[in-house]
């Protein structure tokens, strides 16, 4: 079974993305939904979303069966949201 | 799945299972949502097409001399706008010195028609002044308010000037939209709703 | 679903989702479970194609409601949506992207299945069934590209409408009234929209319900490779929540993927079609995923022949193609195992890629026949060299450990074979090297040095020079020599067994 403090940091870490998620759910319903700058900006934010989603789903699901997630898979989807909210900054 | 060990260990896996399924329910919810506001195209109305916009001659380039101002229709029947030669280089000008510039005249606060002044202490140049509440707009740089209650700049009136003939042409209206027209949203199809167009 | 989930469902929502559990019959095994292999992205490609579907269904459900499929207000209407319509410029992009994607996803689902034989027996019918909703798909996208009403996607139709017409009657007549109606724009642009909104849909989804029975039935085929034959690969795991949720992660990513091209490639609406327009437009061809076909149509023997001869030709790899079932009753589903239809599928898939990314280069040009024989068979000639050497390499250095090795396989080690097979090809690539250098060389004398005809006698200097290494080689090898070379130097051992 995986350690206590391994849990512990999957805890903040599904935390984070359901934050990362929040937010991007309200900044999708708040943008201005005409205009090319805004459609960008959905479809990255929707991104985020989905990614975060996928993330959250990898380490449930795994986590509910009692393995562990394969560390490689968790930073790279991390980096990927990471990535996407930058996009999300520079549109 | 969880049983092994002792009493702490599968009271953990519990624990930990039910944050996991609550997170994953959430998750998926917010999923949705994120998706869902898509459906935005259904309910925002969306307009007429821009291309609808009529193309009406408004003057001849010799008829606005410096400082004076003709009063014309656009884009639909009833709604006054404005068209002056400013004597200087303006924002969004036409015209051999680019300071030719129309603007509807329905005041963007509550709907008074704005007067046309040739010289403004608010403004270096020519402004236009609201009557009602004290509104003036710098009609120098795009209308936009210097003073008075007006949120937001007048509609400006896109022109065209044929060389050869001299003549002015209103093609289209910028944002924002005519004061009455889903007032205050950047979305100048709405300046064609709700009346008749103007034909030549 | 044991016991430990009882402590979590006693609140309000663990009492809501039994009211609901108990009428809609949620916890019934509805589908079986998968097996532990199955948790493999490989495995899901047909499913993420449905996934991008459902994408279609939605945001085409969404532009609908805006778009009308009259010639004079075609292009208007989907202007509307990109200016007009909130997100509609996000609606038209996902939905010619994910269009892309879904058609990608059937091609590689369909190349997946061909190299792990799930046509054999039991699932002969799937394949097929398969192999309908594949052309049902590339209806999808040929009526689709129809509907903005541009220069490009008349025009592309117009090629397209015009090869139906010269199909042989009377499936030409049936065909081009199903598709175009009784004559003129506006009867064309109406059946196609019908058909792509409702009855290829609708035909898609029937179908659809028939193959995913037939999987229930059948179960997830099982994999080739060998590594997972340990009792662990096969351990079932429960379709809810487990394998629903990776099918999420994986429709998701696919989603977000679709969202980052949407947004690396924002789409702008080409011009209006008119009749003028049109006129000036002669590099006319169809969407990417139709191009090998126009390419091939394109080479001149071809051309003369006719387009019912090459149409015919077409339309014979695709009956192939849905009869191999028939043609594949092999029992032998390992890919180790198959070197002939692996070479052939191989070669299938380059041939596709080549005469599509070809078709790009030379657009409204006509090919001549012997650069088309050159590229054709010179992909072909690579690809089988490339597979049946890695065969015979993968199957020199691994005998013994792969167990009992079909008689198929043996007869593919077997040194005459080879030889003789080595020779034939190197005769063939010689010929054409050869001859390519010559006209090259020709045509770089008469015409003067454009960087082009260069580049190609470089390259067909290049291939000649190998294969005259490669023949030096293979004379020594059959020893014409002493042997006093062979004994010394070990590393030209590697595969040959005389």
């Amino acid at each position: 079974m995986s350690a206590r403090n391994e849990w512990g940091s999957t805890k903040i870490l599904v935390l984070l993305l359901l934050a990362v998620q929040a937010v991007t759910v309200v900044f999708a319903w708040l943008l201005n939904p005409l205009g090319p700058k805004s459609e960008t900006e959905y479809a990255l934010l929707l991104a985020v979303d989905l990614v975060a989603f996928a993330l959250i789903s990898y380490v449930g699901r795994l986590g509910g069966s009692g393995k562990d997630p394969r560390e490689s898979y968790v930073l790279a989807g991390s980096a990927v949201v990471l990535f996407f909210m930058f996009l999300v900054l520079l549109a | 799945m969880g049983q092994d060990g002792g009493r702490d260990q599968s009271e953990d896996e519990v624990s930990r299972r039910s944050f996991l399924k609550r997170s994953l329910g959430l998750a998926v919810v917010f999923v949705v949502a994120g998706i869902a506001a898509v459906t935005k195209s259904l309910w925002t109305p969306s307009g007429a097409p821009t291309g609808a916009f009529p193309k009406i001659k408004v003057a001849n380039i010799t008829d606005l001399q410096a400082n004076g101002y003709v009063t014309f229709d656009y884009p639909l029947v009833g709604e006054s706008n404005m068209i002056a030669k400013l004597g200087e280089a303006a924002t969004g000008g036409v015209g051999p010195d680019g300071d030719v510039v129309a603007f509807s005249i329905i005041c963007q606060h509550l709907g008074c028609i704005v007067g046309y002044e040739a010289s403004n202490s608010h403004t270096p140049g020519p402004a236009g002044a609201c009557p009602c509440h004290g509104s003036v707009y710098d009609l120098v740089h795009g209308a936009k308010v210097v003073a008075g209650p007006a949120p937001r700049p007048l509609p400006q009136v896109v022109l065209q000037f044929d060389e050869a003939t001299g003549d002015i042409y209103a093609v289209g209206m910028g944002p924002p939209t005519i004061f009455g027209h889903n007032t205050g949203s950047p979305d100048v199809s709405y300046d064609l709703q709700g009346g008749t167009p103007v034909t030549q | 679903m044991g016991e430990e989930g009882d402590e979590e469902h006693d609140g309000a929502l663990g009492r809501v989702a039994r009211w609901f559990d108990a009428r809609l019959g949620l916890s019934y095994e509805f589908l079986r479970p998968a097996p532990q292999y199955a948790i493999n992205p490989f495995y899901w490609l047909g499913a993420l194609a449905v996934v991008a579907f459902v994408i279609q269904s939605v945001s085409g459900m969404l532009m609908m409601l805006y778009y009308v499929p009259d010639p004079s207000q075609a292009y208007q209407s989907t202007q509307f949506i990109f200016q007009n319509v909130s997100y509609g410029t996000f609606l038209e992009t996902v939905h010619l992207y994910t269009a892309y994607a879904m058609i990608l996803l059937v091609f590689l689902h369909m190349m997946r299945g061909y190299f792990v034989s799930v046509h054999k027996k039991p699932r002969e019918l799937m394949w097929m069934t398969g192999m309908l909703m594949g052309f049902v798909t590339l209806g999808l996208g040929f009526t689709g590209y129809l509907l903005p009403w541009t220069v490009v996607s008349k025009s592309a139709t117009d090629v397209g409408a015009g090869m139906i017409s010269a199909l042989p009657q009377p499936l030409s007549n049936f065909l081009s009234f199903l598709v175009v109606g009784a004559g003129g724009d506006a009867a064309e642009l109406l059946r196609f929209f019908d058909l792509h909104v409702i009855v290829l849909p609708a035909i898609l989804l029937v179908l659809l319900v028939v193959k995913m029975y037939m999987l229930e039935a059948h179960g997830i085929s099982e994999p080739v490779t060998g590594k997972n034959d340990a009792d662990k690969g096969r351990k079932l795991i429960p379709i809810f929540p487990n394998v629903t949720f990776y099918l999420a992660e994986l429709a998701t990513l696919f989603g977000a993927a679709m969202m980052l091209f949407s947004v690396l490639f924002p789409l702008v609406l080409q011009p209006a079609y008119t009749a003028t327009a049109a006129s000036h437009y002669t590099s006319q061809q169809p969407d990417w995923y139709f191009l090998w076909i126009y390419q091939l149509l394109k080479i001149s023997a071809f051309e003369t022949a006719g387009l019912p001869v090459a149409l015919t030709a077409v339309t014979l790899i695709f009956v192939l193609l849905l009869l191999l079932p028939f043609l594949d009753r092999g029992k032998v589903r390992r890919i180790s195992q198959r070197p002939l239809y692996v070479t052939v599928g191989l070669v299938l898939v380059a041939e596709i890629v080549v005469l599509t990314i070809w078709g790009y280069l030379t657009p409204g040009e006509v090919i001549p026949d012997e650069q088309a024989a050159l590229v054709l068979g010179g992909t072909a000639l690579a690809v089988v060299v490339i597979s049946l050497l890695s065969y015979r390499l993968v199957l020199g250095r691994l005998v013994g450990r792969l167990g009992t090795v079909s008689p198929q396989g043996s007869a593919i080690r077997s040194s005459g074979i080879w030889t003789a097979a080595a020779f034939s090809f190197l005769l063939g690539l010689g010929a054409l090297a050869m001859g390519s250098a010559v006209n090259s060389f020709t045509g770089l004398v008469s015409t003067g040095g454009a960087m082009g005809s260069w580049a190609y006698l470089a390259g067909a200097s290049g291939i000649l020079a190998a294969a005259m290494l490669a023949t030096a080689y293979l004379l020594y090898r059959v020893d014409l020599g002493t042997g006093a070379v062979k004994r010394r130097i070990r590393a030209f051992e590697v595969g040959w067994r005389e």
